[in-house]
């Protein structure tokens, strides 16, 4: 599901959203702890978190676990949640801070090698992703990994999860300067190593 | 929202980025599962009753008492899984995969699936052709039967706890209590099982592609390793990649299932993981794979604690001088 089939901006040029009555709706319910209103909330966001998830831990199945660990610290903080922001950038703050977690503690678990990339990937063979594709795919994979976490973060919020830099600053707690920054070097740096690798084409003299 | 004063070739960071990145876009969507969701609902949803149960109060020393308890309990009782007495037995006819129980009282867990192709309260027959099944089997009466068959063999039990797996064009028999009795398809005389003990059976010739279950469905075995590693069943989905890696429909995709199978390796058998990285470079000697396969060769080696490990360390630093994965890799490549 993209950004744009959920209906969410997707650039700098739609910054500021309100949140949607009906979600103000949702958010009262489950300030009242009505399990209608936790299903609901699970149905409309889960896919998204763990697609998000999985962008930053090594397995659908550690991604599975991320998803849990964010709907259940959810429905236990609700009350904190101030509706400030969409309840969706709420669940991707908390599914960020626990993904990173994760992968933070696999990484002090594995200093003697590369992380354990995801074997099902090179096994699933569907239409969207051929052989060549995936290839393609697993090198763009591994290049993003190669990124520092505040840099990949950047990134994957933005050119893949189609967030606007505001949503993102929310999602971080930082100023949008500082994601704006980010976001600039880590295209940069981006861009350098895909030279590198020769994924794209040498910068024209 | 490229601009239209620059020339083509200069083309902004913006775009590039999302150019190098497409790749990536929308590469899980079709990985939430409905079964997934559900699953995980189901656990969401046990976490917050188990939440709900607890008490507020807790004292460190109650906590205390409470694990001391806790390891009690758990050494003194039998951690079989729990009967599933909400569903009905099985029948005959049935295609059972998880935990199932079967009318003579025998529980089994399933990874993959098995036919069941008798099922009364004395007699049994399970039909294996992919993947393990565990059986739990209370005394079988006198006349009565709890069989297993598999392509290459069939197991005969007379009460006991035991686990028939099937990988390629073998079958292995494993027994932790009682005693099984096994007998090849080939008519090579019968094998009994005692607890502790563990028996292969190979297919032989013409028997194997006759019998029931073969060839095999890529699809299906795929699929069968996906759920075995998300169950955590690393063995199993091992069993199923190596077999993908002999029966996909094109090379490429038994290169990847081979890959796979690797990567599942290295992270659980390093010993296995060197032996099949430097087979599977036998095998693919060129490609896009190489890098990668020739590091984790090395790695693996080096985890078996192998001392070709520094060889094949420094052969990978010659061929990809300019690895990002050098730093890893240089430490295990230097004379000791």
């Amino acid at each position: 599901m993209t950004a744009q089939a959920l209906g969410m901006s997707t650039r700098e040029d739609a910054d500021e959203i309100a949140p949607k009555t009906g979600e103000a709706a949702l958010i009262d319910a489950l300030r009242r702890g009505d399990e209608a209103a936790y299903g609901q909330l699970y149905r409309d966001h889960s896919a998204d978190v763990f697609r998000l998830a999985r962008r930053f831990v090594y397995s659908e199945a550690e991604a599975e676990e991320v998803v849990q660990e964010v709907f259940i610290a959810a429905f236990k903080y609700i009350g904190r949640f101030r509706g400030e922001s969409r309840l969706k950038t709420w669940l991707y703050r908390i599914t960020v801070n626990r993904a990173l977690k994760r992968h933070r503690w696999w990484t002090r678990r594995r200093e003697s090698g590369p992380g354990p990339i995801e074997f099902m990937r090179a096994s699933e063979p569907s239409p969207e992703h051929r052989v060549g594709d995936r290839q393609a795919l697993e090198h763009v994979q591994q290049l993003l990994e190669q990124l520092d976490k505040k840099k990949q973060t950047v990134l994957v919020l933005h050119e893949l999860e189609g967030l606007n830099t505001q949503e993102i600053a929310d999602i971080l707690g930082c100023p949008r300067s500082t994601v704006l920054t980010r976001l600039a070097r880590a295209r940069g740096e981006l861009i350098r190593k895909a030279r590198k690798l020769g994924l794209i084409p040498e910068e024209a003299p | 929202m490229m601009s239209n004063h620059r020339p083509p070739q200069q083309q902004p960071d913006e775009i590039l980025a999302r150019q190098i990145l497409a790749p990536l876009i929308g590469d899980h969507d079709n990985d939430w599962t409905p079964t997934r969701q559900a699953r995980v609902w189901s656990a969401i949803q046990v976490e917050r009753a188990a939440a709900r149960r607890a008490p507020r109060w807790q004292w460190p020393a109650l906590a205390a008492l409470a694990c001391a308890l806790a390891v009690v309990i758990w050494s003194s009782v039998d951690h079989s899984p729990a009967p599933d007495q909400l569903a009905p037995p099985l029948t005959a006819g049935d295609v059972a995969t998880g935990p199932g129980r079967l009318p003579s009282g025998a529980q089994i867990t399933v990874e993959g699936q098995v036919k069941v192709v008798q099922a009364q309260p004395d007699r049994t027959t399970l039909q294996l052709t992919l993947g393990a099944v565990e059986s739990r089997v209370p005394p079988v009466p006198a006349g009565g039967a709890y069989v297993v068959e598999t392509p290459e063999a069939t197991v005969h039990v007379v009460g006991t706890v035991f686990t028939v797996r099937r990988a390629g064009d073998t079958t292995e028999i494993s027994v932790t209590e009682g005693k099984v009795r096994v007998q090849p398809r080939s008519g090579a005389e019968a094998v009994l099982l005692t607890a502790g003990q563990r028996h292969q059976v190979k297919a032989q010739g013409e028997a194997a592609a006759d019998a029931p279950g073969a060839p095999l469905d890529p699809d299906a075995v795929a699929e069968a390793a996906r759920a075995a590693e998300a169950a955590g069943e690393w063995r199993a989905a091992a069993d199923h990649l190596a077999r993908l890696s002999q029966i996909a429909g094109t090379e490429a995709a038994r290169q990847n299932a081979a890959i796979s199978l690797g990567r599942l390796l290295s992270r659980h058998a390093p010993a296995e993981a060197a032996a099949h990285w430097g087979a599977l470079l036998k095998r693919w000697p060129e490609g896009a794979h190489v890098e990668e396969s020739m590091l984790r060769h090395a790695q693996a080696l080096h985890g078996a604690a192998d001392p070709a490990a520094g060889q094949a360390a420094r052969r990978f630093l010659d061929r990809f001088p300019e690895s990002p994965f050098r730093g890893q890799i240089a430490p295990i490549a230097a004379p000791r």
